[in-house]
């Protein structure tokens, strides 16, 4: 399978602030990508690298073989890109905007649009302005299904969303991902509502790459283990075996990649005695709190 | 695809520019009722005589019209765009980014040339209803200095408005009225006429730059 | 757009060089304020030579040509023809001069000054004049009810309801047709005042650049070909309606001649004037009784000329003093500012990017600037040929090319420049 988003090497800084280092990633075609990493770890960056609209230090970023820098009007019409807050032009009125893509794209499905907004209750000479923030999301998501992009670019959806919405954008979006060799690229700060709906992800922390891997695999192979621990002030290096570790008074919580008798074996490796050890089941939103930290 | 563009440009500035057209208007009363009051008060010889040897420029009050109108577009039409980087928005259309800056300035300035024309007529109908016909003559090379000052405007608050880097808005900023005070210097008729050429690029040149400052809005945006 | 960036950031440079070198200077000499040497030249008939009044803030001092200093009573006294009611008021106006008797109406008469600007010569007023009766019998000149103008005729606009003339305009244009006169005019001079004692119409510059004398006689045409020839290259004319009636104008040629038509037949007087470009210095012509004193004022220094009311030169003096660009603050504002651009210029009415070089006094600084812009453009790995682009910009530019490179340099990462 061809990858229609290629990441290499992407270094960037705001002034001298490191945001990323070599970071490497591809988007194959047809696959649903997600981007997780708390606030602040380049999530943003990283989109807008990929639109075209910063440019990186150093490394490169192609979006269907085009560096992502000057992309043709044609690639250009190829991808669907939603804006971090779904800015869109608010004092235009629901007719005027879709009126004004329509031009763009030789596409255009405006049926697929005028779908969405009759399930919302607003008029069509009503302006954007004068909607509510999730009626504004579903705006910029009928625009974007209308333009009928072959990759989809969505940043934070669910920003500032209440569950009803962020599911509706979610059904949206698998209903348009089953179409042949369309590819979305998502990220979120709202974990659970990904699930059931990523192909593949990739971590991000402050300055690094935690994962990259498709998404069952994570939750197969990431697992927590709990055990009690009479020592009151116990700390864990990290290693290859202990990826994260937390302590509530003496419950203690590791997690990792290995076995539970890799772990117990590096537990008793370094000397530290448990009690009542055992798996627990994760979430994604778990899994990837685990994976980050809380902090 | 360029009558879609030019209307969200229109909507844009929509009630700015009908705001504008009615100040406009009521600057161009004001010159007409001005002048056909003095004819009505003093003796025509008088008038004439005082208009000639003071090089009294009657309809003055055009080049403030001319200045706000370039300053008011600039804000109404960019001020939406870079707010929330909708700019975003626009560039990531399929049509190339220099070709979409300069439909967006071309809209702006067009909006400006329709005021600067409607002045022009009214002026000139007053003009050559009251005054001899040299008045008339002398009418566009003074004007035109004061179109070129508004268009230059309008292009300094586009790459004000445009610039990503605080700083270098304020630098712009200073930059920029320095460069549009100079289209606005000295009373009296036709006192660029041996330089409207040579304002007019510096208007062209100040143009030019609104890519530079779009391009890097582009490159720049966090 | 990716492309075009290294052609815009130059015009953004140019943008700045530009606003740098108009307000930067203007700003320094706000900052330096420079008060210009104010020295006006008088002859005396009493003593026979040059008497020179200096002002500045602390008032006006007078002295002669050999330093000897005067008192205000003493100048008055030495003036008699300029100050004379003065001394009239105190009793002390001679009877005579060289043994010539004088009276205060003759010297009131004979009195006159002309002062000849540059911005005079310049401006190009609306082409529309008054023309009043020449031959009034009213008190007071008056404005006539029309404006003629003289283009492919002589028309005449009634002001009231702005239309054509037509009678009067065809008569006046048969008058000057008579006289052999080229349509259109080239130029018209004219005194267009009430405020004179008498009106003795325009001088035209005909299309062959012959010199007509033109203006109204009991509401008929008067036409006169002065004969002036037009191998004299008229710059402008300025009429002298003066109770005098000695000459009708003065006017200046291409190359700074100055002349007088004087009232008989027309006949040319060529003042001997030295030193004059009329596009720089502001001619004074002042006449009295026995002299006429013709005074070329330039920035740094002036050049008098007395002669008698014959035109003899009996006397010439001058002077220079230092300008603004020999002080410290001159000497650094040549040596910083490679050259300033002003928009308004004292000498023309007219605005236009004036550009003054300084001369060598930039030079130290200019390849200073150079050696500056090739560190940086190393430091910043600039490519040759945009660098020697910029290196050139500021070779030629200085100061002013150094801000504006300092000022794009954040636009220097461009994607057309790989390093």
């Amino acid at each position: 399978m061809n990858n229609v988003v290629e990441i290499k090497n992407l270094t960037h800084y705001y002034g001298k602030r490191l945001i990323f280092e070599n970071l490497s990633f591809n988007i194959r075609e047809g696959s649903i990508f997600g981007l997780l990493g708390k606030n602040g770890t380049g999530k943003t960056t990283t989109i807008n690298i990929l639109n075209g609209f910063l440019r990186p230090k150093s490394g490169q970023c192609l979006m269907f073989g085009e560096d992502s820098y000057s992309l043709s009007p044609a690639t250009k019409a190829r991808v669907g890109f939603l804006i971090e807050g779904h800015v869109q032009y608010s004092f235009m009125t629901i007719s005027q905007i879709e009126k004004y893509y329509a031009a763009f794209y030789p596409k255009w499905k405006k049926e697929a649009y005028y779908e969405l907004m009759s399930k919302l209750s607003v008029a069509e000479g009503q302006k954007l302005s004068k909607m509510s923030c999730g009626q504004r999301s579903q705006v910029a998501l009928g625009l974007i299904l209308a333009q009928d992009p072959d990759l989809l670019i969505l940043d934070d959806y669910s920003m500032g969303l209440d569950a009803g919405y962020r599911r509706l954008f979610i059904d949206y979006l698998t209903e348009y991902a089953k179409a042949e060799n369309k590819t979305i690229f998502i990220t979120s700060h709202i974990i659970q509502d990904l699930e059931n709906f990523l192909d593949e992800c990739i971590v991000l922390d402050y300055r690094s790459v935690l994962l990259t891997m498709p998404i069952k695999e994570f939750l197969a192979t990431f697992k927590q283990f709990k055990f009690d621990s009479a020592h009151p002030h116990l700390t864990l290096e990290k290693d290859p075996v202990i990826k994260s570790f937390e302590m509530v008074k003496n419950k203690v919580s590791v997690y990792s990649f290995s076995n539970e008798e890799e772990v117990k074996n590096n537990l008793t490796a370094k000397n530290i005695a448990f009690t009542n050890f055992h798996q627990e089941p994760m979430s994604l939103e778990d899994a990837f709190i685990g994976l980050t930290g809380k902090y | 695809m360029l009558i879609s563009f030019v209307m969200k440009e229109w909507l844009k500035v929509k009630w700015v520019f009908i705001g504008l057209a009615i100040v406009h208007g009521i600057i161009l009363l004001t010159i007409y009722y001005d002048l056909a009051n003095i004819f009505k008060a003093y003796k025509a010889t008088e008038v004439i005589m005082q208009l000639l040897t003071f090089e009294i420029v009657y309809y003055i009050n055009v080049k403030y019209a001319a200045l706000l109108s370039g300053v008011m577009i600039g804000i109404f039409q960019f001020f939406p765009e870079v707010n929330q980087s909708r700019l975003k928005l626009s560039f990531h259309l399929p049509v190339k980014e220099h070709v979409l800056i300069f439909q967006m300035a071309a809209t702006g300035i067009a909006l400006l040339v329709a005021l600067n024309v409607f002045d022009t007529i009214v002026i000139s109908m007053v003009t050559l209803k009251y005054l001899p016909y040299e008045f008339f003559e002398s009418l566009i090379v003074t004007v035109m200095p004061w179109y070129l000052g508004g268009i230059c405007a309008y292009c300094w608050v586009v790459i004000v408005f445009t610039e990503p880097n605080w700083m270098k808005r304020v630098v712009l900023l200073c930059i920029g009225a320095g460069i549009v005070s100079l289209f606005f210097v000295g009373d009296g008729y036709g006192k660029y006429a041996l330089s409207l050429r040579n304002f007019a690029t510096l208007m062209v040149l100040s143009g030019s730059i609104i890519f530079l400052s779009a391009y890097n809005f582009k490159r720049g945006i966090w | 757009m990716v492309t075009t960036m290294p052609v815009l950031r130059i015009a953004l440079m140019m943008i700045i060089v530009l606003f740098v070198s108009i307000f930067g200077p203007d700003f320094y000499w706000k900052a330096n304020k420079h008060e210009n040497n104010k020295t006006n030249v008088n002859f005396s008939p009493i003593k026979k030579g040059f008497l020179f009044t200096h002002s500045d803030v602390r008032g006006s001092s007078y002295s002669d040509a050999q330093g000897k200093f005067y008192t205000r009573d003493e100048f008055e006294a030495l003036m008699p023809f300029l100050n004379f009611r003065q001394l009239m008021l105190a009793g002390k106006l001679p009877q005579s001069i060289d043994e010539i008797p004088i009276t205060p109406k003759e010297i009131n008469l004979n009195n006159f000054t002309q002062r000849i600007a540059p911005a005079l010569i310049q401006a190009k007023p609306l082409q529309l004049f008054p023309l009043m009766e020449s031959a009034s019998d009213r008190l007071r000149l008056e404005l006539p009810p029309d404006f003629f103008r003289i283009g492919r005729r002589m028309e005449f606009i009634t002001a009231l309801t702005n239309e054509v003339n037509e009678e009067k305009s065809v008569v006046f244009t048969k008058a000057l047709v008579a006289e052999g006169f080229t349509f259109p005019a080239k130029s018209i001079y004219g005194n267009p005042s009430t405020k004179k004692p008498f009106d003795e119409g325009y001088f035209v510059v005909d299309g062959k650049d012959r010199v007509f004398h033109i203006k109204m006689v009991k509401g008929a045409p008067y036409c006169k070909d002065t004969g002036i020839s037009p191998d004299l290259h008229i710059v402008s004319i300025i009429p002298m309606e003066i109770e005098l009636r000695e000459f009708y104008a003065v006017f200046i040629t291409q190359n700074n001649e100055v002349y007088f038509i004087s009232t008989d037949h027309y006949q040319l007087i060529r003042l001997p004037v030295e030193n004059y470009n009329h596009e720089e210095n502001t001619l004074t012509i002042k006449g009295d009784l026995f002299y006429r004193l013709i005074t070329i004022n330039a920035e740094n220094g002036y050049h008098a000329t007395v002669t008698d009311r014959k035109y003899a030169v009996i006397d010439r003096t001058s002077a220079a003093w230092p300008g603004r660009e020999t002080t410290i603050s001159g000497a650094a504002a040549s040596y910083l500012f490679p050259f300033t651009v002003s928009i308004e210029k004292e000498t023309t009415p007219y605005i236009q990017f004036y550009f003054k070089h300084s001369g060598v006094a930039s030079v130290p600084l200019l390849l200073a600037s150079l050696l500056f812009s090739i560190y940086y453009m190393r430091k910043k790995n600039v490519p040759v040929r945009p660098a020697m682009m910029y290196c050139t910009a500021v070779v030629l530019t200085g100061l002013y090319g150094i801000i504006a490179l300092l000022a794009i340099k954040d636009y220097d990462d461009d994607p057309a420049q790989k390093k």
